[in-house]
Parts: C-alpha cells; structure tokens; sequence
C-alpha cells in the first residue's frame, strides 16, 4: 500500500529536479518544472519555499549561497544522502499510488 | 536532530529572517530578469511577477515556521506577556506565588526529609554492592543484645571475617559513646568499633593520615590509633593539624591516625560518628570482654558483594551454611539448654546501600504518610487556584474574544494562559525550594537530629514534576474555559444575563466538592493523629513520672571492690536522699519507658519448666514503688535486711501473678527463672504485689514484671541509675545532686534527665505527625473556607440580576438567604459524602500509626464533618446575605 498522498508529489517533483540537475536555486526548480512538464505543472512560490526550508531542516537537501549566471546571488539546493534515499522511496511510492490510481480509473 | 536544528536556530532569529528576505527577493528578480528577457517592459514585469508569487509576507512567514520551532519561540512569547500581565495585577500574582510557595515547600521539606532518611544512598564507592549481614530471628538468640541495628556476636564476625563467599569484601561495627571527661558532667563522643577493613571495604579515603587496615585489628592490639572524622576535626582541632594529637577516650590516651572525608557519616543514617577505634581495642577500653562472648551480640556486619554473585545467592548460601557458623561459634557461656533454638537460627544477607537507620525505623511511616497529607494539600492549593485562575479568564473574556475574533488559534488561547500558569507554578515552585530549606531544618531541629540534606537530582525531579503538575491542575481548567470563549456571545455588550450559565459553576461547583471532599480527608487525619497522641499522653504507665529526675552515675574511676561496691552504693542513695527537698530516691537497672529491657523465662517453682512464661525484668533498691508512685496491693517492698546472703525475694506485678496462675494473692510463691549468661537458674520467693506499670514503651501492652532486689545481686556494678524524687524544680535537684557527689568523690561522672521529658521524648514520631497534620488539617480547613466563599460570591454576583427580578416580583430576603445556602449546602454535602468515602480509605492506611482508637472511628469523622461543615457555613452566609440585601432597582437599572 502507498503510504504516501498525493499532496507528497511536490516534494518528489523538487527532489527528482534536484537529482536531475545536480544542483539549483528555487526559480530554477520551478522553470525546470514548468519547461519538463510542459507547462503542465507549475508550482506556487507559496508551496516551494516552505518545502524547500523543511527539506533543507530535515537534511535532505543542503543550502548555500552562490552566484547565477547572470550575476544574481541566490540560495542553491543540492540533495543530500539522506535525499536521495528521500527520492528512491518516494520515486516507488509514487510508481504504487500511479498504479492505484490507475485502477480506480479503470474500474467499470 | 530536526527538532534540534530548529530549536538552536531559535536564538538566531533576526538573521533568518533576513536570509529568507533576500532569498524570496532574488528569486522576484530572476522572475523579472526573466520576463524582461521576453520583451516586456520593466513596469509590466514586475507586475507579473508580483501577480505569481502571491502575498510575499504571507509565504514569508510560511517558510520562517519551517525554520524554526515557531510553537517554542511563541511559547516564550506567552510566558512574557504573562509576565507583563502580572506586573499588572502584581496581588493577584503575589497570592498565587504565595499560596504555592506554601504548599510546595511544605511538599519539598517533607521530601526532602523523606529522600534523606529514606533514599539516598551511603557517600560511600558503589553502594549498590553493598549487603548487611542479619540473623533473621534474633530475639530467640540468649544474651545482651546491642542497639536497634541487626548484630551478630564477635565469634560469629571472626567467622564471617575468614570465610565469606559472595562478598569480595566484609567488615563490621558497633557503635558506642566513649566519655571524655575525667568525673564530673558526662561528655561522649559518638565512637565506633570499627574491623580493621571496614573503610577499605566501603571505599573511604582519608584526607589526612591513613585508615586502618587488617593489621591494626589484632587480638591484644591495646589502643593503637584512632581515626577521627571531617566535623569532629573541625569541631575538636578547628581544622588544625591533628595527626599524632592526643586524645582521651574513657580514661585511656590514643593517637589521631586518620581523619575521613566530610561526607562521611558511618553506616548509621542520622548517627554522625565522631571517633573510630579498631574492635581489638573493646577490652582494653571496657570493663567486659566482648570479644569471646557469644552471649553478647553487638557487631554489625556490611560485606561489598562479589559482581558475580547477587545477594539472593549470598543470603541462600548464609541461609545453608549458618548452622555450621552457628555451632562452630558457640562458646561455653551459652546457656545449655538454648543452644538446640540456636542452632536453628539462619543468617541472611540483604541490600544496605543506604546503610542503617534508627530514623528510618521511626519515620519511614509517619514520612510517608505526612508526604501524603501534604500533597492533598496541595492539591487543594491548586484547586482553590484553578477557581481563581477560572475567574480571572472570565473577567477577560472579552480579551479572549477580541483574540478570537482577529484569528487566534482555539489552541494558542490554551497556550496563553497556560502560560501564565507556568510561570506563577515555576516562581511557586522557586520560592517553595527556598521555604523548604528553612522548614525542613526547623523539622530536623525538632527532630533533634543531624542529617545531611543534599540538592541531588531527585529533589529537582520532585520539584520540576511538582511545578509542571501544578500548573496543568490550576491552569488547565481556565486555559480550556478560554478556548471554548464564543467570540459573539462574549463581544455582547452584557455583562450578565438572566441566569447565570449552569456548567460554569458546575465546574466551578466540582472543585469546591472536591476541596471540601479533601479538607475533611485531612481533617479527619489531624483529628486521628491528635487524638491518638492524646491518648499516649494521658495514657497511665501505672506510675507518676512528673517530677522524677533521672541522675545517671558512674564510679568506676574509683575502682572499688566488688565487694564493697553495694555499700558504696546504698551511701550514696542515703546523701542524695538527705538533700533537703528530695522526697524519695531509688537505684534501679531499667528506667521504665526508656526503651531498655530485659526479659527471661519464669516458671513457678514446682510445676514442669516446659509451663515456662517470659517476663519482664526490673534490679531495683528500697524505695523505688514510693519515688514512682506505684501502689503496693500486697505484701512488702524490699528492704535492707534482702542481701545476698538472704535468700532471694521478688516483688511481681499483678499481671506477672495472673499470667503464671497465682491467683489474687501470690505472697509466699516461689518461681524459678532460667540460666542466664550470667546466671544459673534461680528460685525467687514473692514477697510483694504491686499494680501494673508499662515497661519497655507506652504502646506496648502491660506486661508481667518480676522486680528483684538491687542488693541480692552478685555482681554490684560501678553505674547506677537513680530515680529522684523532690520537692524543688528539677534544676535545682540537679544542683543539689551534683554538689552532693562532688563532695563525695570529684572523680564520679554523671548526667540527668527528666522521666516525663524522656517519655515525652519517645513520643517524637506521634508528635511529628500530630503536630503537622494538625497544620495541614487547618490549612485545608481555611482553603476550603476561602474557595467556598469564591464561588458563593461569584454567584451571587452573576446572578444578582436574576435575584433583582426574584425579589420584584415579590421573593422575600429570608428566601433569598436559603436560596443561596441551599446551593452552598448541597456542594458542602456533596463534598461531605465523598469526604467521608475517601476518610475511611486514607484511615485504613493510618491504622498502624495511631494508638487507643480505631482507624474508622465514627465519632472523629463526624465531629470532623460537623466542623467543617460550621467553618463553610459560615463562611457562605456572608455572600447569602450579600445576596438578600440586592437592590432589585439598582440591580435591573445596570442591564
């Protein structure tokens, strides 16, 4: 049985970024999210940060202050050990709330 | 660890918050950087960026919650503004503090006294290890038996000493007064005979000299050191170099060797030692030699446990081997037709960590029952409070409400006030720990004993649960009567309806029961108690001990012949009687009521000695039934024509005649008494009859006496113990006697005591309690007084609108009064009922402490009911009548 709801699926979304992208700041996740997802998705500034802190509290990811591209200093995320493990259960969670999901679709 | 990281970024604060400022601020920037990028211009960027990301403040303060412990920091935010609510209303505060305070401390001092007696453990290396050594039925052993504390006899120490399995080490002692004066006033010093390995075994180093080791404790040693300790350096030497100093001890000289660490006592919680000597040395310093008896036990034994055994193993392997230990160690003084039940007695060993204790034999009970008592107090001290505390969140209701309104959590209201409650609990409790330093030495002063009280962490367990306790019970209540505040019943301009809502002075209702219910419990113990010492005081030990003075004496510096020694004695018996003001003057071994005894088997002269009854035993001189004030019912006192060449005469009470079928006159009978130690079996012929006395100790019930004369004995010593009667104060007696015997030897030492302060003396523990619950009793008497007028005035104010309107459609006062006494007489009664089911249980348990009445006795709960009952009466007619003198105009004009 997933344990997890759906309301987990912005931390997945925010870990698998991480992991794809090694590191990143939050503008960067949410572009990253809305460009991957094809504008399908697009996570709320309001949700991201408060996830973000708690991730980083709970030391799944790690913070620090760097320099964009364009010369902006802002704060970047990496995942930590502990993250990545975060993200493989939570990546097969996922693959078992999808499957549970799919079936009550199905059901006729 | 999270909980942890959230919790030290507490102190950090400001700069999170800046971080988290720059951090949404920049991610606003690269949004705009971004929209730029795309053509638009810089205003309609912005605006779209602003659009998406929401209430900036709004997520702001979302992501600060996930940095820090935001339920902390707005903790700490309530307890200060409870703090600025206080300096507010600074009487409220001060009586919340006070009342606290005074039940805390009471608790604390209580507690502590308990942990000292009771818990703590020997300041000794690892007292877990260690075991005492007990026989388990030592009154079937023969012979002198030494102290409260479990003994064996020196054959059997020297036993143990050489073979002890289960223990890696093993030691014993005694402890004993040495005089250090030379005639005079009696001085002593707390001694003790100590084996040689006894502070090896516990772990005790010196901090100055050495300890004694096996080789100091050696048959024939003579005197060779002595160790003294922390308080007696100080107090003897003043702290100065006392190594190799002298000191006298009865009469012989002995160097200091050793002193030991302040902490160290002894093993005898409440018995502070002042010297110690190896037990090799008890013959050089005593008359008797202990060291081969096996008639006399008086050393106790404390071994350190082997790891690899528990003490269960050690006390079987005791339990099989005491038999041998037993016969090997019976020498021939044993009396012959004792050794078979001897030979049945079994050794075992139990814990000891916390040592030895006369107090703890004494006061665990009363201890534990008065802890009891004061934490009822305590819970009525927090259930007056809960009523004040409840009436204070009423009155700001709509402070409550105004909270409510502008979108405080139901759940932060709980935490404002339990806040406050936290804060006066913790000040309580501080001010408490600070009353119980003062009240639990005034105990030990009362007591008249020295203990050594400790701030360990279990005293600051008791006083944080006590505080944390005490703020949920008193706050609680409030704190959710806060949280249920309907926001627009309480922003209504009315202050008071129609009739006041029922469940708030139900609750209000449940605790004046509940206190009532309590104070009657506490009550009735103090009563009980009271009573019970009453009885004690009064009680007729069958003899008139006011105005007799004890004169304890000892010759033994003028080392006089035996057999000279009863002349010697009857001399001075007749100087001390010719001192004018002394009405009688008696010798006597056993000074009655002084916890002494010695008892034998008797049987009567004829009859088969299986038929054998013990009896109390009593040496006594002429004289001694006139200075006591004893009746004579038959026959005659002794007289000087008993000596030990005529043949040997008792004198028996009346309940010695009845327990050995003697009749209504046994003058003339003859008994025997068996062998003693010292004695062979003799035959006595009773020449007197004399009303019963107690003996031993005022709860004991009466017991057969046999009192045999002074002068037949063969063996006169050098003490005696007189029993003086006078005409003058004691003072003066005293002054009197001490010059009498200083004009007859400068060289005789001596000390006095009153009889009735002694008897008084061992009422100690009954008074304790007495005294105290009688406090308490009376403290909870006056809480539930002042609860009870709370709620009755609470009510009345709040329904002195409804009342108005009773009393203008035409209700007269005298029905107003009863309306109101009736609401207070059914919580009282209620009260009563719970009260008096919960008496009877507390009772049971008190049963064991009380003396000449029954635990359940129905006449001290009622009178305890009708007096609580008066006291609340009372103290609700004030209110009642508050109420019949409503105005109704006045009343309905503030609607």
């Amino acid at each position: 049985m997933a344990k997890n709801d759906l309301q987990g699926a912005l931390d997945l979304l925010i870990l698998k970024t991480l992991s794809q992208l090694d590191s990143m700041h939050g503008y960067g996740i949410v572009m990253h999210i809305r460009r991957v997802s094809d504008e399908l998705l697009i996570v709320e500034e309001g949700s991201l940060y408060p996830a973000l802190h708690r991730m980083e509290q709970n030391g799944w990811v790690r913070a620090s202050w760097a320099v964009t591209d364009y010369g902006r200093k802002a704060k970047w995320y990496a995942l930590t050990r502990a993250g990545r493990e975060q993200l493989a259960s939570r990546e097969k969670n996922w693959a078992q709330v999808v499957k549970g999901v799919d079936a009550i679709l199905r059901f006729a | 660890m999270a909980l942890f990281r959230r919790i030290l970024s507490l102190g950090k604060r400001a700069s999170t918050d800046r971080e988290i400022d720059a951090e949404l601020r920049e991610h606003m920037a690269m949004c705009i950087d971004d929209n730029m990028a795309q053509g638009m211009s810089r205003e309609a960027a912005e605006r779209d960026a602003r659009s998406r990301f929401g209430n900036p403040t709004v997520v702001r303060e979302r992501v600060l919650a996930e940095d820090i412990a935001l339920g902390l920091e707005s903790l700490w935010h309530d307890v200060r503004s409870a703090l600025r609510v206080f300096t507010k209303s600074p009487g409220f505060a001060f009586v919340v503090v006070a009342t606290l305070a005074l039940g805390i401390g009471a608790n604390t001092a209580i507690f502590e006294l308990l942990d000292a007696v009771l818990l703590q453990s020997l300041p000794v290396k690892n007292p877990r290890e260690l075991a005492q050594v007990r026989v388990v039925d030592l009154d079937k052993a023969r012979g002198d038996v030494a102290g409260p504390y479990p003994v064996v006899t020196n054959p059997i120490w020297e036993n143990l000493r050489e073979d002890h399995p289960g223990f890696s080490g093993i030691a014993a002692w005694h402890d004993v007064g040495f005089s250090r004066d030379s005639g005079g006033d009696a001085r002593f010093v707390s001694g003790l005979y100590v084996s040689g390995e006894f502070f090896r075994v516990l772990g005790v180093r010196p901090v100055a000299g050495r300890v004694f080791t096996a080789e100091d404790d050696r048959p024939g040693c003579g005197l060779p050191g002595a160790i003294i300790s922390y308080g007696f350096w100080q107090q003897e030497f003043g702290g100065r170099p006392a190594l190799g100093q002298k000191l006298r001890l009865n009469d012989k000289t002995v160097d200091v060797i050793g002193i030991t660490p302040a902490n160290f006592f002894g093993v005898a919680v409440g018995d502070n030692f002042d010297v110690a000597v190896p037990i090799c040395a008890q013959p050089y310093l005593e008359t008797k030699n202990l060291l081969n008896s096996s008639t006399n036990w008086w050393l106790s034994v404390i071994g350190r446990l082997d790891p690899a055994w528990s003490v269960q193993q050690v006390a079987a392997h005791l339990g099989a081997t005491s038999r041998g230990i037993f016969a090997s160690t019976l020498r021939a003084d044993y009396p012959p037709e004792s050794v078979k039940d001897c030979l049945a007695l079994k050794l075992t060993a139990e814990p000891s960590a916390a040592g030895v204790s006369m107090l703890r034999e004494m006061y665990s009970d009363p201890l534990r029952f008065l802890l009891g008592i004061a934490g009822l107090v305590l819970l009525i001290t927090c259930a007056n409070l809960a009523s004040l505390m409840l009436a204070r969140t009423t009155s700001r209701e709509r402070d409550m409400a105004v909270r409510l309104a502008i979108g405080a959590g139901r759940w932060r209201l709980i935490r404002l006030v339990l806040g406050e409650s936290l804060l006066l609990s913790i000040a309580g409790a501080l001010a408490g720990a600070a009353l119980a330093q003062a009240l639990s030495r005034a105990l030990l002063g009362y007591l008249g004993t020295s203990l050594d009280f400790k701030l360990d962490w279990r005293l600051f367990a008791f006083l944080l649960g006590i505080s944390l306790l005490t703020c949920l019970l008193f706050g609680l209540a409030a704190a959710l009567r806060a949280s249920r505040t309907s926001p627009g019943a309480a922003m209504k301009a009315g202050s008071h309806g129609m009739t006041a809502s029922r469940g708030r002075l139900g609750f209000r209702g449940a605790l004046v029961v509940s206190q009532v219910a309590l104070s009657l419990v506490l009550l009735f113990c103090a009563l009980l108690f009271t009573q019970s010492l009453r009885n004690l005081m009064i009680d007729d030990p069958g003899f008139q001990a006011e105005g007799v003075l004890i004169a304890r004496l000892d010759f033994k510096r003028l080392q006089i012949p035996l057999d000279q020694r009863a002349a010697f004695q009857r001399q001075l018996l007749d100087s001390i009687r010719s001192i004018p003001g002394v009405e009688d003057v008696a010798n006597t071994n056993i000074v009655p009521l002084g916890g002494e005894g010695w008892s034998n088997a008797v049987w009567v002269d004829g009859h088969d000695s299986t038929l054998r009854q013990d009896s109390d035993f009593s040496s006594i001189s002429p004289d001694y039934f006139n200075t006591l004030r004893i009746p004579m019912v038959a026959g005659r006192d002794f007289n000087d024509h008993d000596t030990s060449q005529s043949p040997r005469v008792a004198v028996v009470n009346e309940a010695f005649a009845k327990k050995l079928g003697l009749g209504a006159n046994p003058i003339g009978a003859r008994f025997r008494r068996e062998a003693t130690p010292s004695s062979p079996e003799l035959i006595f012929q009773i020449v007197g009859l004399v009303k019963d006395t107690k003996y031993r100790g005022i709860r004991r019930p009466i017991d057969p006496i046999a009192y045999l004369a002074l002068a037949q004995d063969r063996d006169a010593g050098n003490r005696m113990k007189l029993l003086v009667r006078s005409r003058l104060p004691m003072d003066a007696t005293e002054q009197s006697i001490r010059r009498t015997l200083h004009d007859v030897s400068s060289a005789i030492s001596f000390n006095f005591d009153g009889l009735q302060d002694q008897i008084q003396q061992s009422l100690l523990a009954e008074r304790l309690l007495a005294t105290l619950s009688g406090f308490f009793g009376a403290l909870a008497v006056v809480l539930a007084m002042t609860g009870l007028y709370g709620v009755m005035s609470y009510t009345v104010t709040q329904r002195t609108t409804e009342i108005g309107i009773r009393m203008a459609l035409g209700a007269q006062r005298t029905e107003i009064t009863t309306m109101i006494l009736g609401k207070a007489a059914t919580l009282l009664a209620a009260g009563l009922v719970v009260g008096a089911g919960l008496s009877l249980a507390a009772a049971s348990a008190a049963g064991a402490l009380l003396f000449g009445l029954k635990p359940r006795d129905p006449a001290t709960l009622a009178g305890a009911a009708l007096l609580l009952a008066v006291v609340t009466v009372v103290a609700s007619l004030v209110p009642s009548i508050r109420a019949a003198n409503v105005n109704p105009i006045d009343s309905l004009r503030t609607e």
